[in-house]
């Protein structure tokens, strides 16, 4: 069968009604998460993954897949009205949107914001269809060393490209990965780190740590803020760009959903890294750069495709390798394991209808949200008024009963709480909570391909530079950690040098230091 | 009193405490036996990591630590009770869930979380509690059928 017949398939399984209605539903908490600053993403998703037990596999993955690309869409609102980005890769629209808000044209960015979303989703979802075969015929080839190299791969770009410092990232991952161990080992069952407690026998679960992580430490982060919403007076008026704005955005637009499909693909990468790097791409592109940052429409337009083009790309490691390089297609990864699913190179065969439902109903999904995020753009404006106690009411509630089902105890609760505080105390310090539970998924997998490495060639560990694939993989990641570490040398020798102290090496003075 | 400790030594506190659990990591690695390389125990991976977290929070406390004088949390000063009184309400919802039952204990949540974190009085308290307690108990355990603690009251 060929790539549209698959797709075919696909359609047929995304548009049947109960699929239709969970992709609904993903797509409107998605956009509602984005929208609501306070709540993430991956907390959502854990929140909901207890109820995805009750589903079928592939209405499962549509909803989650709902809510992650939903809330790209819906984070930049606040943004734009608010100067609050409702998600971190909305930073970039506080810069532009908000300002094309002031200048009383907050209507065209919302629109815009709408459309080259759209445009990014819809153009990597094509590059999703066409990349998966030909990736997974070659995922085939990959052995045990391959792995292991992919998954640390996933681990160094996440800690590299974590919001806080290397060194404190690599310190979380390496505490997601103990975390990991948590439980029985999988060769001779030798319990570890169980604390004799009957419930770690099985091993820490996600749901309750990624609630604590990410929701219960969110809530104490946000009460010791003071509630801060200054509303942006008058209408937003009409929605749709003008023809000015699409003759300024198009090439941006392209350019983001381009670049956002290629950063979204690696490991690591995603929506965040990818706004970011739209933006600078496009304010150097720009013959008038001195207008980024005080009202570019492309400003706004190429960030907002890159993200959600990056969004939708990052499910490509997952489904044809079976790694997520993001906290968001990891708790994906956790609900297909949930219902007995692997995915990897050999789910487009094994299991084609939820493999191909899931890239259609991406498609659909794209279509539902331009409809959420254009002529109900008034509902979500509304939304950002509810007071935050209702929000917290409704987090917590919504984080007991999750992490209550996950075990039908109250430990799951409990382990909740644990790293609710856990996750304050290291958020507060500047340690980045996400490496450790990506780290905590991905453990189990580099151990495993670890341990199966050593074993098959006598303890041999350069294996993993001996075999092409993984050797390249290796020397990409030696790349990404020895950059930094040589620009850091060279600047310490440039400033250690007397007569080139305090200038840059354009011979300027350097008052940034 | 965790909001009077400055930013920096808080960094520093955790990551002595990291530092600690490596040890414990490599401990507990031993005692579950490490192996080879050849043939790596269950401790083997354990030890690895504890030995990686190790070095890097040493790394961490030698080159990155900052001593010297960090303004004060005042923000977090502030609202010491509200944290403490949130996870407390959390814990005691843990220890009176199965015996109270999911309705009573979720609605004397709500009303617990609504008196730290807004300015309410207490009917609005209590009804917007109970409405909230009710609401979540027809949706999971009526709707969705999810398998929430009865209790003595339900």
């Amino acid at each position: 069968m060929n790539i549209l017949e698959l797709l075919a398939g696909g359609f047929w399984v995304a548009l049947q009604p109960t699929n239709l209605f969970y992709g609904l539903v993903g797509a409107t908490v998605g956009t509602a998460v984005g929208v609501l600053p306070g709540l993430g993403t991956v907390a959502t998703m854990a929140l909901l993954l207890p109820l995805t037990y009750y589903l079928e596999p592939v209405s499962a993955v549509i909803m989650l897949a709902g809510i992650f690309y939903g809330a790209q869409y819906g984070g930049s609102v606040t943004a734009i009205l608010l100067k609050i980005p409702g998600e971190e890769a909305a930073i970039t629209a506080t810069l532009d949107g908000y300002q094309l808000a002031r200048q009383g044209r907050a209507g065209p960015a919302l629109g815009m914001r709408a459309f080259a979303s759209f445009i990014g989703g819809t153009l990597a979802i094509v590059g999703l269809t066409v990349a998966a075969v030909p990736l997974s015929e070659m995922a085939l080839r990959f052995g045990p060393p391959e792995y292991f190299a992919l998954v640390l791969l996933g681990l160094l770009m996440v800690v590299y490209l974590s919001d806080s410092s290397i060194m404190k990232g690599a310190i979380m991952a390496f505490l997601g990965i103990a975390a990991g161990t948590v439980g029985l080992d999988p060769v001779l069952g030798t319990e570890r780190l169980t604390f004799g407690m009957a419930h770690l026998r099985s091993g820490l679960d996600v749901v309750p740590v990624a609630m604590g992580l990410f929701g219960i430490s969110e809530i104490m982060l946000n009460l010791e803020r003071p509630e801060h919403r200054a509303a942006l007076k008058g209408a937003i008026g009409g929605l749709l760009p003008s023809r000015e704005d699409w003759k300024t955005c198009w090439r941006s637009i392209a350019r983001g959903s381009l670049f956002g499909f290629f950063i979204g693909i690696l490991p690591g990468g995603g929506a965040t890294i990818s706004s970011f790097m739209s933006y600078g791409l496009e304010k150097r592109l720009s013959k008038t750069p001195e207008r980024f940052g005080r009202g570019a429409m492309e400003g706004l337009a190429g960030p907002e495709s890159a993200n959600n083009a990056a969004s939708t790309s990052s499910f490509i490691p997952l489904l044809t390798l079976g790694i997520p390089g993001n906290l968001s297609t990891a708790i994906v990864l956790v609900a297909l394991m949930i219902h007995g699913i692997q995915p990897g190179p050999l789910m487009m065969a094994q299991e084609p209808e939820l493999f191909w439902g899931v890239v259609a109903s991406m498609y659909i999904g794209n279509i539902i949200l331009l409809c959420l995020n254009l002529p109900l753009i008034g509902l979500w404006v509304r939304l950002l008024y509810t007071p935050y106690h209702y929000l917290v009411l409704l987090i917590v509630i919504a984080c007991v009963v999750g992490a209550y089902s996950v075990s039908n105890s109250t430990f799951s609760i409990g382990v909740m709480l644990v790293f609710g505080v856990i996750g304050y105390i290291v958020r507060k310090s500047g340690f980045p909570a996400a490496p450790f539970l990506l780290a905590m998924i991905l453990g189990p997998m580099l151990e495993a391909t670890l341990q199966q490495s050593l074993i098959a060639n006598g303890g041999n560990l350069l294996i993993f530079v001996q075999r092409p694939i993984s050797g390249v993989i290796v020397g990409f990641g030696a790349i990404f950690m020895l950059v930094p570490l040589v620009r850091a040398g060279f600047r310490k020798i440039r400033t250690a040098l007397p007569d080139t102290a305090g200038t840059d090496s354009r011979g300027y003075d350097d008052y940034s230091k | 009193m965790l909001s009077r400790i400055k930013t920096a030594s808080l960094a520093n506190l955790v990551t002595v405490t990291f530092a600690l659990f490596s040890l414990f990591l490599m401990g507990e690695g031993v005692a579950l036996g490490v192996g080879s390389l050849s043939v790596p125990e269950p401790g083997f991976f354990l030890f690895v990591a504890g030995v990686f977290l190790l070095v890097l929070t040493l790394a961490q406390l030698i080159f990155h630590s900052r001593v010297g004088s960090v303004e004060e949390d005042v923000e977090g000063e502030q609202s010491l009770p509200k944290l403490v009184s949130f996870v407390v309400a959390l814990f005691l919802y843990c220890f009176i869930l199965n015996f109270l039952g999911f309705l009573a204990s979720t609605f004397l949540l709500s009303a617990a979380i609504l008196i730290i974190t807004s300015k309410m009085r207490w009917y609005k308290v209590a009804w917007i509690s109970a409405v909230a307690a009710g609401f979540s108990f027809v949706t999971f355990k009526i709707m969705l059928g999810l398998p929430l603690p009865s209790g003595q009251f339900y």
